[in-house]
């Protein structure tokens, strides 16, 4: 839009985007590379962090003295089966909302976007009772069964539903497709760019998520990494050990944004601006 | 008589089949984990109940001590102070970046997804490596920093005054790119044509940006505050993190406080009460935001 010029223009914008890039990504470059230098017993200072000598030190001690392996397989189970539940639900109801007319549908569809406005912290203490009556704290059932439905993942999908053009789902009904094939055949391959903003954004709030999995785990074994580290971190108070751990933490969340940073980006804007 | 049903007239049976295939568990989903707990939540904030025993109806009372609860008027004030502190940097910040990286560049575009791993990453991750730039002694890397404008190290998350701002800070750094890309859509969806017309008139670019980039902004803007305040006063990862609500509780936030009350002293009936009073503060500045801004955003 507004072209850059002159040389100095440019170089003024190359300064800005370096600065800003030092703030927001510098504390990334710190936490990998002290997680190969051996913690020094005393503090000497701001450079700390470089891998004078590289190591692995770090990573071994933690894999062998915490339940690492473990939380990280929790964080797989607790973020994928939820995402592919919750994108099975969004795409279905995205579909019913957009299309779809049946008794009772406005007032569903508004209780549900009611429920955006409302802080999920309003629902922590009846949860807590409900699972501890049904016996569901310190489970996977917990962290998993109540994060199969995404109501925001539901209203990107109905925008985007939405646009898909009427003709395309008469044409599969009048060739004798049924509702499902019709979301198989005709909306899940038009809406595949919706689809992966969906399951690369909720992947990463599934993982990162901290407050819930703090609240309904109990034992160490049950502990998702997030939670896991956070509480193997206050025990140590070795930083190389705590980089190492954030650095382990950090590196899947890392690689799937990578694989999808396209879709990400147009998607937060698409589902964001419609909602 | 099977395409009545996208005319939406009559129900096929196939059609039938399929929405309460779909609809019955999606809305026992809903039913069981958010409407229910939302309504019990409100009911046990009407009651004394220590997960001990049964619970026993109180009536108002947990509200009123609420009301007198010294510790409850710090974390809502220290909750209302973070807003500040937030989110007006917040969308500056955001909307500085967004301008900054909204051109059609290798460089840009480079800039523009690596500004997003504070976005992807864990507060846990983000929190760890903090804990060590804002260490309290000397050596640390922020007291080097402010070494070099000679200002004297400072005791940062360990000092009451500069705990919490310095959340705020965090937040700020980890969140500025999300709301970049609200804006970067913003931007991309203002017709070219004002901008030609203000270069017509003869516009500078601070001109162009007042009168033409802002305005038109507005419901993006709209969009981005709200939801940025509602997120400000739900603030609870950084402040468990870092600070624990210390020191002497200058970080306790609302939401660390019904965590402190639900899950720590395990007073079910007080800790929804204190969720419920959050939720009607949310309501409330929604409601403001959309009063006072909300105007001309309906377009979207």
């Amino acid at each position: 839009m507004d072209r850059y010029d002159s040389l100095l223009s440019r170089l003024l914008w190359w300064a800005t985007v370096l600065i800003v890039f030092c703030f927001l990504v510098g504390p990334f470059v710190i936490m990998v590379a002290a997680s190969f230098q051996e913690t020094r017993t005393y503090f000497t200072g701001p450079w700390d962090w470089l891998p004078t000598e590289p190591t692995w030190l770090n990573y071994e001690i933690l894999f062998s003295r915490s339940s690492v392996i473990r939380w990280t397989l929790n964080s797989v189970i607790v973020s994928v089966i939820p995402v592919i539940g919750s994108i099975a639900f969004s795409v279905l109801l995205g579909y019913i909302f957009a299309k779809k007319k049946f008794p009772g549908r406005e007032v569903i569809f508004w209780m549900f976007l009611a429920s955006i406005m409302i802080p999920f912290q309003v629902t922590l203490a009846p949860l807590y009772l409900m699972m501890n009556a049904i016996g569901w704290i310190d489970t996977y059932w917990v962290l998993i069964v109540p994060h199969l439905l995404n109501v925001t993942g539901i209203f990107l999908m109905r925008q985007f539903i939405q646009s898909i053009p009427e003709s395309l789902e008469e044409a599969a009904i009048i060739d004798g497709c049924t509702p499902w094939q019709v979301v198989r055949h005709v909306i899940m391959p038009l809406s595949k760019t919706a689809v992966a903003t969906l399951g690369t954004l909720g992947f990463i709030t599934a993982w990162n998520n901290f407050l819930y999995p703090l609240i309904f785990t109990a034992s160490e074994s049950m502990r998702p990494l997030t939670v896991g580290l956070a509480t193997f971190a206050d025990t140590t108070s070795s930083f190389g050990i705590n980089m190492a751990a954030a650095t382990i933490n950090f590196l899947p969340t890392f690689v799937i944004f990578l694989a999808f940073q396209r879709h990400f980006v147009k998607g937060i804007a698409l589902g964001g601006m419609k909602l | 008589m099977k395409s009545t049903a996208v005319a939406g007239k009559k129900l096929s049976s196939a059609d039938r089949n399929f929405l309460l295939t779909v609809m019955v568990p999606a809305c026992l989903l809903f039913l069981a984990f958010t409407f229910i707990p939302v309504l019990m939540s409100l009911v046990l904030s009407f009651t004394q109940w220590e997960l001990m025993g049964a619970p026993k109806f109180i009536g108002l009372r947990n509200y009123i001590e609420l009301y007198h609860d010294p510790l409850f008027r710090t974390a809502l004030v220290n909750t209302i102070i973070f807003a500040l502190m937030y989110v007006p940097p917040m969308i500056g910040i955001s909307l500085g970046l967004a301008l900054l990286v909204n051109r059609e560049t290798r460089g840009a575009k480079f800039f523009r997804t690596v500004y997003f791993l504070p976005v992807v990453t864990s507060f846990v991750v983000f929190a760890l490596i903090f804990e060590w730039i804002f260490k309290g002694d000397a050596g640390s890397l922020a007291n080097r920093i402010v070494g070099l404008f000679g200002i004297p190290p400072q005791t940062w998350l360990q000092n009451p005054d500069q705990a919490l701002p310095l959340l705020a800070l965090l937040g700020i750094l980890k969140g500025a790119a999300w709301n970049m890309v609200y804006f970067l859509a913003g931007l991309k969806g203002i017709p070219d044509v004002f901008y030609e017309a203000a270069a017509i008139d003869g516009a500078g670019r601070w001109k162009t940006f007042r009168n033409v980039t802002l305005p038109l902004l507005r419901p993006t803007m709209y969009f981005v505050v709200v939801l940025t305040t509602i997120g400000a006063f739900q603030v609870f990862d950084s402040a468990y993190l870092l600070t624990q609500g210390g020191p002497v509780n200058s970080t306790t936030t609302i939401v660390y406080f019904i965590y402190q009350m639900g899950f720590e002293s395990f007073r079910m009936g007080y800790a929804s009460a204190s969720a419920y009073a959050l939720l009607l503060l949310v309501l409330f500045i929604s409601w403001a935001q959309n009063k006072y801004l909300g105007k001309e955003a309906d377009w979207y």
